[in-house]
């Protein structure tokens, strides 16, 4: 199975585990890491690389998913990026944490590329302006001209 | 010269920076890593690179490396009249190698810094001193004459002097 790492600025990667547990009514096998103001560079990278280290333990592959593009956290966790063996997929957010911990055991023979695209498609399309469904929403009847219909309730 | 503001971070290139508000209030238009060891680590430069095309703010000429010692040079190379750059130190003694080799600066941004010494000092949350970086500041108050701290936050450019906060390390 893969292994999934969550590196994130302060305590995000603790929460962001947290309530996917809660929401998943599961505990995840996922190594979290804090990277934490006022420590130096070098804490970080030991950080990450014994959270690789415990992760990969078995030889599974790891995704490792970090919060923002050129941040800290995924700064110090680009350079362990080795092909079939560790990916970095930044913009975690919870949609992509989800899809991450359900599908590797859903389809354990993704590929580790795989599982990161897969991940990635499934964290954009949670995305949505509100208001651009409002026209879901819409009385069609109304739209046509018809007579306002009362508010529901 | 074209340094619009001069920063220590120890972490470089990074989300704080990356995302304020300052980039664009300075018309920042390129970032000057001033660090040796990046100059000779091609996989930082591609990932500072990367994350420099996905910043806030569009950063027109994009990074440059040179070593602390060289950027007097460096800055003679450029057009001077169109640049407006950030340089990023990683720590105060390359700010003092510079200013050595003759770069002027007339203000430092004190911005994120964890010294090594077990007795070190947090002048903020994110910058702590050891005896050693507390010699330094004081070389450097003198040398610029303006240091301030400043996590490059919401409103800014918020300037937090804290003179002579260094002296009780």
């Amino acid at each position: 199975m893969i292994e999934v790492v969550l590196v994130c600025h302060e305590d995000l990667a603790e929460y962001f585990l947290k309530v996917a547990e809660f929401l998943l009514k599961s505990g995840e096998n996922c190594q979290t890491v804090a990277i934490r103001e006022g420590e130096r560079p070098d804490q970080h990278k030991l950080l990450v690389e014994k959270a690789l280290k415990d992760a990969g333990s078995a030889g599974n592959p790891i995704l490792i998913l970090t919060d923002l593009f050129g941040g800290t956290a995924c700064n110090v966790s680009l350079p362990y990026l080795e092909k079939d063996r560790v990916e970095v997929l930044s913009g975690v957010n919870l949609a992509m944490l989800i899809r991450a911990l359900t599908m590797r055991v859903r389809k354990p023979n993704l590929s580790l590329v795989e599982l990161a695209t897969e991940c990635a498609r499934y964290a954009i399309d949670g995305i949505r302006v509100g208001s651009s469904m409002l026209s879901l929403f819409s009385d069609p009847k109304a739209k046509k001209g018809g007579k306002k219909n009362a508010p529901n309730g | 010269m074209p340094i619009v503001l001069a920063r220590v971070d120890e972490r470089l290139t990074h989300g704080q920076v990356m995302t304020s508000p300052a980039l664009a209030t300075l018309k920042i238009n390129g970032i000057v890593i001033a660090d040796g060891a990046v100059c000779q680590d091609p996989l930082t430069q591609a990932i500072y690179n990367a994350s420099i095309q996905s910043a806030d703010y569009d950063i027109k000429f994009g990074n440059h490396y040179t070593p602390p010692e060289d950027l007097l040079s460096f800055l003679r190379s450029v057009d001077r009249e169109k640049r407006r750059f950030l340089v990023l130190f990683r720590d105060l003694s390359s700010v003092l190698l510079a200013i050595q080799k003759g770069v002027i600066l007339s203000e430092l941004n004190l911005g994120n810094f964890t010294s090594r010494h077990p007795e070190k000092k947090a002048l903020t949350r994110g910058f702590q001193v050891g005896p050693t970086e507390s010699e330094e500041l004081k070389k450097l108050h003198w040398l610029i004459g303006f240091l301030y701290f400043n996590d490059l936050g919401s409103k800014g450019l918020p300037y937090s002097p804290l003179k002579h906060a260094w002296e009780n390390v």
